[in-house]
């Protein structure tokens, strides 16, 4: 069973995985170091942007078109779902003392988080779903890699390319990058941080849309009750690699990736969705403030 | 002072006498109601030993009420198979004893690591803690001591023992115990210690408290109270699977009680426990596929009202009768 050339599939399909996670992360990770909410129902975002895609490809039953089709209609639609989230919810309540805003911000996104799952439940069904794109395999040599895979591999970099160059050039970027860091000589600088902050969610929502997207788009199943662990999983990646860091998701989630994957073929498949939390438990256990301290 | 603390300890009395009776009297459904409520209830006030009056918000909580019921159905089951039949009421003590023991010990473990974080980062690492129980519990590695998938259930010759008359009493028994904590560490000097760390951890560190020791403490006192509310339910159900103790529809109830009746108060989560279990049991009869959409409402709802609960909110009016503008905290 473990020659080689099955080591190297299951390392691509795990770099593969690592670098979903990692899109997924970097919204996830995005959203707290500026608007200092962590969006539990982040996860269920993923999976409302899978899931519809899954739906889109139905309707039209044809895979690459509704594949085309999905970003152009969930993009927008997702910026719109965060900047709601946001703004009609969480902004309300930043007012409060840090222990009660933590506590409003947690029971607000989890309730979030049920109400999609409930309502994704209930129009389209319990039972996982997973599309088959219908691509031929890549042969390199004797290993041969589902063509997706390349695919979604372009996408991850050139997303993270993307982002750095926002982060980098753009003066809403610029912004982000000074209120992650300090957030009460931003607002003296004049930066309209409840804005900034709004946006961050709009955008932390467009990398769900994107990683929930190409995670269907690989094939691996999705229900509507996979988004609290794939929350968790993101926030293991970010506990890895460090926060507000770009390298750092990218690392954690290949990290992630790579250790589920390896796990779940060498060992057992049981045991893969274990590893993200006894991953998380175990960092947290050997850099004892964490690796990202306050 | 002394006159409004014998007045508050007449009227528990008699609340605890009333209810005895009812458990003599009443119909079974009232009776398995009421033992779900004072279920519910336990398990309200022991996590708002540690999120409510430390502000620690403890998503997992559950975990150890489902390792109370499997502990408690393991225990028993390996004594009366050594005891037998006659010493069934020592047995169940005994079970009961030696699974919360075993809780508080893994509590205490795992404060450890969890302690380490704060916020969002402990509620949500405590929320995957569940799934990872839940994965160990029911592998097939762990199934010959934990049933695996199916669950787990007490021997035949066990379960006849159990009744809903007497689970009522053990139910109640342990309700009145985990008041009674709950009494005693709001009443005692732990608690200006437990707000000083909820306020500031840091300040509190500079006078001399050690955070993490009290932290754990209150982890370890919850914890211990959870299981024991487990072991009734298992007595009282003889059955119980993974999906059933460590599913994440049940993690939040604790919490949405708590809140909804008001978090550091007694008498605020045993209301919320009240409306909730009249609420839940009409839901999950009449509208199943519905209850998590409704949950979820209830936990916006919960948020944006600042968690002051209902005892907040009679608080809040009575306060404006009385005309005294004090600066008061939130809660």
């Amino acid at each position: 069973m473990a020659t080689p050339i099955f080591f190297i599939e299951s390392l691509v399909d795990g770099i593969v995985l690592g670098g979903i996670y990692a899109v997924i992360a970097l919204g996830l990770s995005m959203m707290y170091g500026i608007a200092g909410v962590l969006n539990i129902a982040h996860g269920d975002l993923v999976m409302l942007a899978g899931l519809l895609t899954f739906g889109l490809i139905t309707f039209f039953d044809q895979p690459v078109i509704g594949f085309v089709l999905a970003p152009v209609i969930l993009l927008p639609l997702f910026f719109l779902i965060g900047l709601g989230i946001f703004s009609g919810l969480l902004k309300p309540i930043s007012k409060r003392s840090p222990q009660y805003q933590i506590l409003s911000s947690i029971l607000l996104t989890l309730g979030i988080s049920f109400i999609l799952q409930d309502l994704v439940a209930t129009f389209l069904g319990t039972l996982p779903r997973s599309i088959y794109m219908g691509f031929q395999p890549l042969r390199i040599g004797e290993a041969s890699i589902p063509f997706f895979r390349v695919i979604t591999f372009g996408i991850v970099l050139l997303m993270i390319i993307v982002f750095w160059i926002f982060l980098r050039q753009t003066f809403l970027g610029k912004a982000m990058r000074a209120v992650t860091y300090n957030r009460e000589s931003s607002s003296f600088l004049g930066i309209p941080i409840d804005r900034v902050a709004a946006m961050s969610f709009g955008l932390g929502a467009i990398l769900a849309a994107i990683g929930g997207v190409i995670y269907m788009g690989n094939g691996f199943p999705m229900t509507p009750f996979i988004g609290l662990s794939l929350t968790v999983k993101a926030l293991t990646v970010i506990v890895v690699g460090g926060a507000g860091k770009l390298a750092g998701a990218l690392v954690g989630g290949m990290v992630l990736g790579i250790a589920e994957t390896l796990t779940g073929v060498f060992v057992s498949f049981y045991w893969s969705p274990a590893l993200a939390i006894i991953l998380l438990l175990v960092i947290l256990m050997i850099k004892p403030t964490g690796i990202i301290g306050d | 002072m002394r006159k409004d603390l014998l007045r508050t300890t007449t009227v528990w009395i008699v609340i605890l006498v009333l209810a005895s009776l009812v458990g003599m009297f009443a119909a079974p459904y009232y009776i398995s109601l009421l033992i779900f409520l004072f279920i519910y209830a336990t398990l309200a006030l022991s996590y708002d030993i540690l999120g409510g009056l430390l502000g620690y918000m403890n998503l997992g909580h559950i975990i150890f009420y489902g390792l109370g019921a499997y502990l408690f159905a393991i225990i028993i089951n390996n004594l009366f198979m050594i005891w037998g039949s006659q010493l069934i009421l020592l047995s169940v003590f005994v079970a009961t004893l030696s699974s919360v023991a075993a809780a508080s010990g893994i509590a205490a473990l795992l404060s450890y690591p969890l302690f380490r974080i704060k916020g969002f980062y402990f509620a949500v690492a405590t929320l995957g803690l569940i799934t990872l129980v839940n994965i160990i519990t029911s592998s097939p590695e762990m199934s010959p001591i934990t049933g695996g998938f199916s669950g787990i259930s007490l021997v035949s010759d066990l379960a006849r023992e159990s009744n809903p008359r007497n689970s009522y009493f053990m139910a109640m028994t342990i309700l009145a115990l985990t008041s009674l904590i709950h009494v005693l560490i709001r009443r005692g000097t732990i608690r200006n210690i437990f707000s000083c760390i909820k306020e500031d951890e840091q300040a509190s560190e500079c006078t001399g408290i050690n955070p993490f020791r009290y932290k754990q403490i209150a982890f370890i006192i919850s914890a211990a109270l959870a299981s024991l509310a487990g072991t009734a339910y298992m007595w009282f159900q003889t059955y119980t699977n993974p999906r059933l103790v460590f599913a994440l529809e049940i993690a939040f109830l604790p919490i949405i009680i708590a809140l909804l009746g008001g978090s550091g108060t007694l008498v605020g989560p045993l209301i919320g426990s009240i409306i909730f279990t009249l609420v839940y049991q009409l839901l999950l009869v009449n509208l199943p596929s519905l209850t998590k959409l409704i949950m979820g409402s209830v936990l916006i709802a919960v948020g944006i009202g600042a968690s002051s609960g209902i005892v907040g909110l009679v608080r809040g009016l009575s306060r404006l009768r009385r005309k005294t503008y004090e600066a008061s905290p939130p809660y």
